[in-house]
């Protein structure tokens, strides 16, 4: 389907007053049988999400290693505390937000990275060098609050569609579009000379 | 309301990803021919698009990531033998968990009733022996109870004879 097929229908369905991402009943099934303690349901899901929780772990703590252990947490802590969701439709969500409370405390609780002097090199040389490139925008990046830098990698490392990504990150009908919008202006601003000079 | 100059961040992103109906593009692009700052944030927009999706390429996880998601999982939260997974679910329902709680109730009911000696007496019982205590005459208690009885029945007696002569006495008075 098209993106702006895809676009269209949306609008149609919110006009119809339904929801576009509606869970299918065997995918409500799955999960109500991981909440029950189905171990193969939940080994399913956690085919099915892993990605998904790395993304967002990625776009808060910017690190792979740090990403991957946090959802290697997130999946036990969600095994051992599943029984808390009453609602199967909530599951995903309730998913991400787990992995996106642990990115947040291992952000927190890292200590600052010291700024190396080839790093302070890099970002002050302008050149249009690809690494050098790749570390401005990396650096625009860290700047975004979290949650941006979170929805900036659904959408690139996932290819999500706005919706996917607001069900996801548990976010109201619309909100994305301003968080993306604003998340593409700052970076945009702050890597202006560096764009410029790739023209 | 607001235009698509004004709010072009979020028309240059929803573009960007495709989000747009046909018409929005169409609204959109006639703006970006009349408007030069907005003609080059769409252009500045498109090359940073560009080298986000390069240098995040390499950072996305390898083919492998889920195997290896799913192996530390089974490592660290190994399954457990039937008759304990069982309980142990059982114990997560919320069904299971009121019975169990009702259940624990009833027993320390019954283990006070065990240690105090009071056995249960049916209300309708009840009711109807505190009903015969009040309508008797306080004469007729007078004669009925026993000076050695001691207890809460004998004081519950002098009780139920007092407020019926307390009636008597209210009755002649009216």
């Amino acid at each position: 389907m098209s993106s702006t097929k895809f676009f269209a229908r949306n609008r149609d369905l919110k006009r119809l007053g339904c929801r576009s991402q509606q869970m299918d009943a065997s995918e409500r099934e799955k999960y109500r049988a991981a909440i029950h303690g189905d171990r193969e349901a939940f080994e399913m899901i956690i085919r099915t999400h892993s990605r998904t929780l790395f993304a967002i772990a990625y776009g808060i703590l910017q690190n792979r290693e740090e990403a991957e252990d946090v959802v290697q947490e997130s999946l036990i802590k969600a095994w051992k505390m599943r029984w808390r969701v009453r609602d199967p439709e909530k599951f995903p969500g309730w998913l991400s937000m787990i992995a996106r409370h642990r990115a947040h405390d291992v952000f927190r609780k890292r200590r600052p990275a010291p700024v190396t002097h080839e790093a302070l090199e890099m970002s002050d040389a302008n050149t249009p060098d690809t690494l050098a490139m790749d570390q401005q925008l990396l650096s625009a990046l860290a700047t975004l609050p979290e949650l941006h830098r979170a929805a900036l990698t659904l959408r690139y490392f996932e290819e999500m569609d706005y919706r996917t990504i607001e069900n996801t990150l548990g976010l109201t009908n619309g909100a994305l579009r301003g968080i993306l919008g604003r998340a593409l202006a700052s970076m945009r601003k702050q890597l202006r000379p560096a764009l410029a000079s790739t023209d | 309301m607001a235009t698509v100059h004004d709010e072009i961040d979020n028309w240059l992103a929803a573009d960007l990803y495709g989000e747009l109906s046909e018409e929005d593009q169409r609204q959109l692009h006639t703006h970006l021919v009349e408007c030069v700052a907005c003609r080059k944030a769409h252009q500045e927009t498109k090359t940073m698009n560009k080298i986000l999706e390069e240098t995040l390429a390499p950072q996305k996880p390898d083919p492998a990531f889920e195997q290896r998601m799913l192996a530390s999982f089974r490592n660290r939260i190994p399954e457990r033998s039937g008759l304990i997974k069982l309980l142990a679910d059982l114990m997560r329902m919320r069904a299971a968990q009121v019975t169990a709680v009702a259940a624990v109730l009833f027993g320390l009911v019954q283990l006070g009733r065990m240690i105090t000696g009071e056995t249960a007496t049916p209300s309708a019982a009840r009711d109807r022996y505190a009903n015969e205590q009040l309508f008797e005459q306080p004469a007729q208690v007078a004669a009925t109870s026993k000076p050695g009885r001691a207890g809460t029945l004998g004081k519950s007696d002098e009780l139920a004879a007092t407020r019926t002569s307390g009636n008597v006495h209210c009755r002649a008075g009216s």
